[in-house]
């Protein structure tokens, strides 16, 4: 309470009902409140600068992640890269590729790139369609809900990797990002779409909801003015819990051949690549390994703190 | 009351709820059973009943809210119905009993009082609804300048006021109260109660006032309808009722409230301690 009422003394809120506030600012402090959570919020920054900025950094350090060197391997060793630990060295950061030489510094750079991409477009997609029906399903009800509900049962009960890796050999190879997010997005709507639809069936018995429709409100304007703002906080919640969800599940189709293919970089191709190099050169696959790991735990980490600070009640999952 | 015609009037309301039971069946339950009533301009009258009388749902079908499963509902003698739904709503608001559930958390104050001049297409004024919504504020007695808080923000009188505040935003000519104040504490309840009568002085609306408190009823109604078990049982002016009531069920209802109440509710109107302007 900052502006004293004119002529009544402020009553004095208890701390239960003081508003909590769901600004994007006071939100970023609350994550930014548990060292965990900042840790993992600023790790992911630096990897998203860098995917955002990856021609600029590999040209900082002047490697590009497509060029064979030669020159960073050791011909006597079956071309296993020169140095200790894969060839970490001034100029090649985190080593090189066996075999090719290819830098890993920036193969991992250009890799988030696509993994980020690809993560962020399948979320964008799917929040937008899991809300929009998820909200459908909740206001409308009957034969809408049966129909919305049973698709959704169906995708979820569906085996999604083994239909994803029939899909993706099936169709035609256009353009790898594209059916990635085309697929992750297929199968990843109804997670979404399901809390979505419960809650909106929780909050369509509020009173509030009754309040605007005997205010005048059409369906159409409940559902977008009323009941969608109280949707904000578990939308946000939802789609940072999806994010490391996709990187994993792109990172796994790339590691099974059927996601990005060789020489586009990704992690999960660079992770399939160095199996065979496992016992001479394990840097190549502790590097992209842990990288993955971090995103993922990173996203989970924030996605949970930003869980606890929207609804106190869930106790963090 | 006068003697004219009815500002609105339920005919022959009836209301029957199904519920699925075990094996297939459908079970019927009729809430609101051949109900009539008429409010006239400018009266408040009381619709009074035990819980589980039919006296929300009776409210609920004459704010248009559900659908009766027969009778029709009248403003100003004819019905309004599908496209024409505006214009009732326009007419006839609605104020709910839980002050806090009825208003939108995540909506500012100034969003919530003018969400029925939005809703029902009023127009805009040139400087947008703030002044408007300010105004507003002032005649429920809340400070203007809190036009930008969250629901949250106030004690549940205050919220009540911001709740009336948008009920006569459009100025309507039908309030419908549905135990506005039985959530609120008695002095509470007195400061707000005294807040609607000085509304109906001013712009004579005709409040129908539902509740289950008779100590309301003695405050605010002119006239009181009595229900039970989805029928009106009696109707009578509130003098009538309470002196001389016809039926035994009136009868049960009275002796039933207990006296301390009035005294409390009494006491209450002279030093009340709500916070906010009256």
């Amino acid at each position: 309470m900052t502006t004293p009422s004119a002529t009544a003394p402020p009553e004095p809120l208890d701390a239960a009902e003081r508003p909590r506030k769901l600004g994007l600012l006071s939100l970023l402090r609350g994550v930014v409140g548990s060292w965990g959570a900042a840790l993992a919020l600023g790790y992911l920054v630096v990897i998203a600068l860098l995917a955002i900025f990856a021609p600029l950094v590999t040209a900082i350090t002047g490697n590009d992640p497509y060029s064979f060197n030669n020159a960073a391997l050791d011909p006597n060793l079956g071309g296993l890269p020169k140095g200790a630990l894969g060839g970490i060295s001034a100029e090649h950061w985190l080593g090189v590729e066996p075999q090719n030489g290819r830098d890993i510094f920036a193969r991992i750079v250009y890799g988030a790139r696509s993994s980020f991409l690809i993560a962020l477009s399948a979320t964008a997609i799917t929040v937008v369609l899991g809300t929009t029906l998820g909200m459908i399903a909740g206001f409308v009800g009957g034969k809408v809900d049966t129909v919305i509900s049973r698709l959704m049962d169906l995708l979820l009960a569906f085996p999604s990797l083994i239909f994803m890796i029939a899909l993706i050999s099936a169709l035609p190879d256009v353009n790898r990002h594209l059916m990635l997010i085309i697929v992750l997005s297929l199968f990843g709507w109804p997670y979404i779409a399901r809390v979505i639809r419960g809650q909106t069936m929780s909050l369509a018995r509020r009173e509030f909801t009754e309040a605007a429709i005997a205010s005048g409100a059409s369906r159409t304007r409940v559902v977008f003015s009323e009941i969608l703002p109280n949707l904000a906080g578990t939308i946000i919640v939802l789609a940072t819990l999806a994010v490391p969800g996709y990187i994993g599940t792109e990172a796994g189709l790339s590691f099974l051949g059927i996601g990005l293919v060789a020489p586009a970089p990704s992690w999960g191709q660079m992770i399939w690549s160095a199996v065979s190099w496992f016992t001479q050169d394990p840097m190549y696959f502790i590097i992209p390994g842990a990288f993955l790991t971090l995103t993922v735990l990173s996203f989970m980490v924030v996605g949970d703190r930003l869980q606890l600070l929207i609804d106190p009640r869930s106790g963090g999952r | 009351m006068s003697g004219n015609a009815p500002v609105l009037a339920g005919k022959n309301l009836t209301r029957r709820f199904s519920r699925r039971a075990s094996f297939g069946r459908t079970e019927t339950f009729t809430a609101v059973d051949d109900v009539s009533l008429e409010l006239h301009s400018g009266e408040t009258l009381a619709l009074v009943g035990e819980s589980g009388s039919g006296k929300s749902t009776t409210a609920r079908m004459l704010a248009q809210l559900i659908t009766p499963s027969d009778g029709t509902v009248e403003l100003g003698g004819r019905q309004y119905a599908g496209r024409r739904l505006g214009e009732f709503r326009r007419q006839v608001q609605v104020v709910f009993q839980d002050p806090f559930s009825s208003l939108n958390p995540r909506h500012r104050v100034e969003q919530i009082i003018s969400a029925p001049m939005r809703y029902l297409d009023l127009p805009k004024p040139a400087g947008g609804w703030t002044a408007r919504v300010k105004e507003l504020m002032e005649r429920v007695g809340l400070n203007p300048d809190h036009s930008q808080r969250f629901p949250s923000q106030f004690s549940g009188g205050q919220a009540q006021r911001i709740g009336i505040a948008r009920a006569i935003a459009v100025e309507p000519s039908v309030v419908i109260c549905d135990e506005a104040v039985s959530a609120l504490d008695v002095s509470v309840q007195a400061r707000v109660l005294e807040l609607l009568r000085e509304l109906q002085q001013q712009d004579h609306y005709s409040y129908l006032f539902i509740t289950h408190d008779l100590a309301v009823v003695r405050e605010i109604a002119h006239r009181i309808a009595v229900m039970s078990q989805g029928k009106i049982v009696e109707t009578g002016d509130r003098q009538q009722i309470f002196t001389n009531p016809q039926q035994e069920y009136t009868r049960t209802l009275l002796a039933a409230v207990p006296q301390i109440k009035y005294q409390r509710a009494a006491a209450a109107g002279q030093a009340a301690p709500e916070t906010g302007r009256t």
